[in-house]
């Protein structure tokens, strides 16, 4: 994958294979080969996950995502409804390769 | 329940746990090197003979001979088993709980 | 509704030197993020792993102390640590990783009794 002139590399499904290689521009081009348009809120919840990733050293579940989420952004987001909402499918996959981390160990 | 205990009591800290936390009417079975908790004039064997009498004590008999433990000198207590009992005995307490 | 099996992980080991203070964790977390109940209990060598300050990267060992505090964030929060191991040990509770309860010898037979399954690593 090229990013601004750079290149990616990225695993057999989609995700970086160097966590170093993130940047927001890097972020968009993850989603939009999914078909999903970045907005704030998008970011809101990708800066989160890479903050909860750089604390625990762990991708987050769905239900850990829903927990940090709610702690840090209130109820209104802390909720799966909103998450699907951002990240179709599977929110905790999605919202972590977009964030440039590791698959969730624990996600099917 | 039944706790199943593998390790020696002299190289391991799993068997003085297990006792501290034994309740009564449950069983104790040694396999494997936990045998060697049944070595005549040992702490390891004095503390299972003061565990209540309600306390089922049992041993694998092929690991007691593998090791060469004298059979006619273990605590009397202690009922000496093979693995279809093993089994038996795991399938007649609610819980097992492997140390 | 089919009741939930509570089960309670009995930690025992300590890392560096145990692979199942590792496994054990991510049986926990595992676990966890399916949203089976699980508490846990550390005793022996296992409440060292509470300690804080472990530089395990100077070892080439990948620390668990993150990984440790994102228990709570995955739902588990029943974490009690066995009294007598940290008196053995000269350990006080409190200033650990993560919270735990201190349980004594009888406290943790009947955490044994009231859980339907239970792992020890």
């Amino acid at each position: 994958m090229q990013v601004d002139g750079r290149d990616i590399a990225l695993d057999k499904e989609g995700f970086l294979q160097s966590l170093d290689d993130w940047s927001e521009a890097v972020a968009a081009e993850l989603a939009r080969r999914e078909g999903i348009e970045l907005t704030a809120a998008h970011m809101e919840v990708i800066l989160l996950l890479r903050r909860f990733y750089h604390t625990y050293q762990l991708s987050p579940a769905m239900r850990p995502l829903v927990k940090f989420v709610g702690q840090e952004l209130g109820k209104g987001k802390g909720n799966s409804m909103y998450l699907l909402s951002l990240f179709p499918g599977s929110p905790a996959k999605l919202g972590s390769k977009f964030a440039g981390l590791p698959k969730p160990d624990n996600c099917l | 329940m039944l706790h199943i205990l593998r390790h020696a009591p002299q190289d391991d800290t799993h068997f003085a746990s297990s006792l501290r936390v034994m309740g009564p009417h449950q069983g104790l079975l040694l396999i494997e090197d936990a045998v060697y908790a049944l070595l005549p004039r040992t702490s390891s064997a004095n503390a299972m003979q003061l565990l209540p009498g309600s306390v089922g004590l049992y041993a694998l008999e092929s690991d007691v001979q593998a090791r060469g433990l004298p059979i006619d000198d273990l605590p009397r207590r202690v009922m000496l088993i093979d693995y279809a009992q093993m089994v038996e005995l795991c399938i007649s307490h609610d819980k097992v709980l492997s140390w | 509704m089919v009741p939930e099996l509570k089960s309670l992980l009995v930690i025992s080991r300590q890392p560096p030197s145990a692979l199942a203070a590792r496994e054990a964790l991510d049986l926990a977390l595992a676990a966890a993020a399916f949203g089976v109940p699980v508490s846990m209990l550390f005793m022996d060598a296992g409440v060292l792993q509470l300690l804080p300050g472990q530089e395990s990267a100077l070892i080439e060992q990948k620390p668990l102390a993150a990984n440790l505090q994102a228990l709570p964030m995955f739902g588990v929060e029943d974490v009690y640590v066995c009294h007598h191991s940290l008196a053995e040990r000269g350990l006080q509770p409190g200033r650990f990783l993560l919270t735990a309860k201190a349980v004594d010898s009888a406290e943790i037979a009947s955490l044994l009794d009231h859980h339907d399954q239970v792992v020890t690593l």
